[in-house]
């Protein structure tokens, strides 16, 4: 096909139970202490927009069932 | 084995009027397709002759007087609208919601930059009809409203109608009821109406109440039954309503491509000598239904599932032995190489295979961290799984509410997630203008496999491999010389005969004449894989109008 995508890098691999375990205890000992300080600023970004009458924009937001 | 196949998705978008309570959704849907028109489009009918939703899969037709009134989209409909874009797809009204359809692709790749390019043709198409109206409207790409409302977010396949319809429903099953632990795009409140406060993996599985059915807006089934193929006899279209709207890309390849792979090990198992029959039999659920519903409301991704035949286990595993089916098959029809990996025909296969194998990694990894806070520091799972990303920022959330709260019970885990600032995270986590939209503020933060370039080329070109390649051609070259188009027909005023005087048209209901076919001609287009660009491009460079292009190509279908 003409057209690239971008694709993953990741290497295909068999998942097997032991092996995925093994995997996410890596996994979550190099995970960065970043993801709570972007999460942060991410709030930071958005609670100026969220808290102009958070409460009315949830409940005039009602719609009809479709498909 | 491949995953390539014909596939496509269908959107409905939620509309609103931004700080006003007091709007009508089924005008407002009008407004926005009408934005998405130009002075061609507007004259363009879509042509429900070939539409027959009450065909069921299963083998029986549905009488029509026992079908619902919404049941029958191709009844003429007042004001309907519809517009077909420059790519070959569909924008119109569909109840109360504005609807798109994506173009014909043959890929989980090239379906999700052609479903990402909806939300490029919708967004500028309610910018304009906001402008036209002079009221500020906004879509949602979501699929609740928190308070007992319900649309759609639908997947279609081809796939071999020789393949038993009871393997399709019992092997799906599976799949749907459990693929949300990593394509769920998470949801604030629990119950159709909200009822119980706090967080759960899918948008529409409190929705789904019924095994097998052919309705999709009431009582709706996991598998949906309609059976209008839009293709050859060969094939049936597989119509998937349980998906959620998903916002990152990961999720969408994920539920596109391993289905297509699933429906491949359908229709090869026999082949490979693979008892299918056994394998379900195995793994067949007790109550799916509510397998659906605990899935989705378990954040430990471990609720035990019975199984009906003795035993329990849970949608990770399950996912597991979908997965390590694919492989056995696989590696007995075509192969394995050096490493013992199946040999993958091309690179989209490969990088699904991949991408579900990493998929049960991150799922994994949330099963195994010790706690939430070990659950918010996870940023790579966070990337690709959106329920998890949408859940760390909400929990966040809650966390500050919680210690700016002064209440007895604001150390309990479960406070605050009642709050309407939760609310409108997740709601707003949908919004389609990216100016109040909370996704497009992480969006950079998660993992992406279609670039953003190639999607807003997919807003005006169409695929290039199937027969959305004429429509949308035709529809941009010739504009007002196109009568009607459906997914399967595309018609050409015969401009000579026209001018002559008797241009009268009836469009929308099989039992209504159309036009003296003297005026009309009409293009078969049943194969969704002939009228690509290599099989129409020189001809649409030759032809000086549509109805000559129409001519020419059918000549070419007969010989």
């Amino acid at each position: 096909m003409p057209q690239q995508f971008e694709q993953p890098q990741s290497q295909p691999q068999e998942v097997h139970e032991e092996d995925a375990l093994t995997a996410a205890q890596t996994n979550q000992q190099q995970q960065s202490d970043d993801q709570s300080d972007v999460l942060d600023s991410i709030l930071d970004d958005i609670e100026s927009t969220l808290e102009t009458n958070a409460e009315e924009y949830v409940n005039s937001f009602v719609q009809k069932g479709g498909e | 084995m491949t995953v390539q196949r014909v596939m496509g998705t269908e959107t409905e978008y939620a509309v609103s009027l931004k700080g006003s309570g007091h709007y009508n959704p089924v005008q407002l849907s009008f407004d926005v397709v009408n934005g998405a028109a130009d002075q061609h489009s507007k004259s363009i009918r879509w042509d429900y002759r070939q539409e027959d939703p009450v065909n069921d899969a299963r083998g029986t037709r549905l009488e029509r007087a026992a079908a619902r009134p919404d049941m029958l989209t191709d009844s003429p409909q007042l004001n309907i609208t519809n517009v077909i874009v420059p790519n070959g797809g569909r924008v119109y009204v569909d109840h109360a919601h504005p609807e798109y359809s994506a173009p014909e692709t043959t890929d989980p790749f090239e379906a999700v930059r052609y479903d990402h390019a909806g939300d490029l043709i919708m967004q500028a198409a309610t910018e304009r009809a906001s402008e036209a109206t002079g009221t500020p409207i906004a879509l949602h790409r979501n699929n609740v409203d928190g308070k007992g409302s319900s649309w759609g977010t639908h997947e279609n396949y081809m796939m071999l109608r020789s393949v038993p319809f009871s393997q399709v429903a019992r092997l799906m099953t599976l799949h749907f009821v459990t693929r949300q632990i990593y394509a769920g795009s998470g949801r604030v409140g629990i119950g159709e109406h909200s009822e119980t406060a706090g967080f759960q993996l899918s948008q529409r599985a409190d929705y789904i109440h019924s095994k097998v059915g052919l309705q999709t807006t009431f009582e709706r089934p996991i598998i949906n039954t309609r059976d209008e193929s839009h293709s050859t006899d060969e094939f049936r279209r597989l119509h998937v309503i349980v998906g959620d709207a998903n916002r990152m890309q990961v999720p969408q390849v994920l539920k596109l491509g391993t289905t297509s792979m699933l429906l491949w090990l359908l229709e090869h198992a026999e082949e490979a000598d693979f008892d299918i029959d056994a394998f379900l039999d195995e793994l067949e659920l007790a109550d799916p239904v509510e397998v659906m519903h605990a899935v989705s409301h378990d954040l430990t991704l471990a609720a035990p599932l019975e199984l009906e035949h003795g035993g329990e286990t849970n949608a990770w595993l399950i996912q597991l032995k979908l997965r390590q089916a694919v492989y056995q098959v696989a590696a007995l029809v075509d192969g394995t190489d050096t490493t013992g990996e199946p040999a993958w025909p091309d690179k989209s296969t490969t990088s699904v295979m991949a991408m579900w194998g990493q998929a049960l990694a991150d799922v994994a990894a949330i099963r195994h961290a010790d706690n939430d806070d070990a659950r918010l520091a996870l940023s790579n799972e966070a990337s690709r799984v959106e329920w998890l990303f949408k859940w760390q920022l909400l929990e966040k959330m809650r966390r500050k509410i919680a210690a700016a709260s002064e209440a007895e019970d604001a150390a309990n885990t479960s406070f605050g997630w009642n709050s309407p600032k939760l609310k409108v995270i997740d709601l707003a986590w949908a919004a389609l203008d990216p100016k109040t939209s909370v996704f497009a503020k992480l969006e950079s933060r998660t993992e992406r496999v279609v670039r953003a370039e190639d999607v807003a080329q997919a807003a005006t070109e169409p695929p290039e491999h199937t027969r959305a390649w004429l429509r949308g051609r035709l529809v941009s070259k010739f504009g007002s010389e196109v009568a009607a188009v459906s997914w399967s027909k595309l018609t050409a005023r015969d401009l000579q005969t026209v001018s002559e005087g008797n241009s009268a048209e009836f469009y929308g209901n099989a039992s209504h004449a159309a036009a003296s076919s003297a005026n009309l001609f009409s293009l078969d287009t049943s194969n969704p894989l002939r009228f690509t660009k290599q099989d129409c491009q020189t001809k649409l460079d030759a032809a000086e109008h549509a109805i000559d292009l129409l001519k020419a190509l059918a000549i070419t279908t007969e010989g």
